[in-house]
């Protein structure tokens, strides 16, 4: 006989300690390889009360270690767009990350210092090129300003005196 | 495929690894959180959590499977279960009607009630468990039996125990 009698009286008090279980704290839930451990009655029997207590005030916990014990074999397939969309979630690390590798080309010594000369030319004619620009757009610029100067000058003291002017000759002064 | 080499290859970042673990292990969650799924959800967006818990954090989880403390199969079962009830709990509608709510939730309680207190070694683990397989799961004595790795006469005799105690206990508690 594997059935055990339930009467009324005990289904009573399993109620009565069970609105009053329910009242009290509630353990925190094992982890889980440890209730994979249980489930494969792998836990001493210290360990084994923890989970047992747990398992009695969370009986979905329960439902977990019986599907836990089905046979693998005995899984349903997934479907192409679920395994597809697990793929994903990994990317290929290896081709994502490409090392850093200097140029292993040895370059001769006549050759770096055409490089370097190159580049000070390069430089040195930027230098000048600039510098030309430069002189041009200022002496433009200021061109007028000394124009202004020359005639403000001429104004006030009159015409230059010439060193061949006559000497007899009046001045306009 | 040897097992712990394969985990090992995948921890490491090796992509084709964790394609051979999807492709094998894919059903076996599908199967483990298909009795989870409710209304608002499918199996493919919890099969898809259970994935992503799994290498979420450079494969965290993953990394604290111990092969020499349990199979992987049982291992990911318990895995899968737990993150798709943690993701139901997450996206529960947080409104639901009044047709859909038990009566006893609505009912007014008596918050004056004083709640029924027990002392916390009234019960060992095994005895709570068994009576909680026997009412509340309805389980038969051998199917508890198996379910504790036990035989069917322990499970007799720790229930009989179970209900001398609560006997005890609850009749010294109305006098």
């Amino acid at each position: 006989m594997t059935e055990l009698e339930k009467g009324a009286e005990l289904t009573a008090l399993w109620r009565r300690w069970r609105t009053a279980h329910r009242e009290g704290t509630r353990p925190a839930a094992p982890d889980p390889l440890r209730l994979a451990a249980y489930a494969e009655h792998r836990l001493d029997e210290a360990t084994a009360a923890d989970i047992e207590a747990w398992l009695a005030a969370n009986p979905e916990g329960i439902q977990d270690l019986m599907i836990s014990r089905r046979e693998p074999d005995r899984s349903e397939t997934a479907a192409a767009e679920v395994i597809e969309r697990a793929l994903r979630l990994v990317s290929d690390r290896k081709a994502q990350v490409i090392p850093f590798e200097r140029p292993r080309r040895r370059v001769s010594g006549l050759r770096l210092m055409l490089a370097w000369g190159g580049m000070a030319a390069s430089i040195a004619a930027t230098g000048f090129v600039g510098f030309v620009l430069g002189s041009d757009a200022y002496g433009s610029f200021m061109g007028g300003d000394l124009q202004t100067q020359a005639t403000t000058d001429q104004d006030l003291v009159g015409p230059p005196m010439s060193l061949f002017a006559d000497p007899g000759e009046e001045s306009n002064i | 495929m040897a097992e712990p080499n394969e985990l090992a290859a995948l921890i490491a970042g090796d992509k084709r690894a964790w394609d051979r673990f999807v492709r094998r292990y894919a059903g076996l969650i599908v199967t483990a959180v298909r009795s989870l799924v409710r209304e608002g959800t499918d199996a493919e967006d919890l099969v898809q959590e259970v994935f992503a818990r799994l290498c979420k954090d450079d494969f965290r989880l993953l990394k604290t499977y111990d092969p020499a403390r349990a199979g992987l199969t049982t291992w990911l079962t318990i895995v899968a279960r737990s993150t798709a009830r943690d993701m139901q709990r997450r996206y529960r509608p947080a409104i639901s009607t009044l047709d859909d709510v038990p009566e006893s939730v609505l009912a007014v309680t008596d918050v004056h009630a004083e709640p029924l207190k027990l002392p916390p070694d009234l019960l060992s683990p095994r005895q709570q468990l068994v009576i909680t397989l026997l009412y509340e799961r309805e389980m038969d004595v051998s199917e508890i039996a198996q379910f504790l790795g036990v035989d069917p006469q322990t499970v007799r005799s720790t229930h009989h125990k179970a209900m001398l105690k609560l006997r005890t206990h609850f009749a010294a508690e109305n006098k």
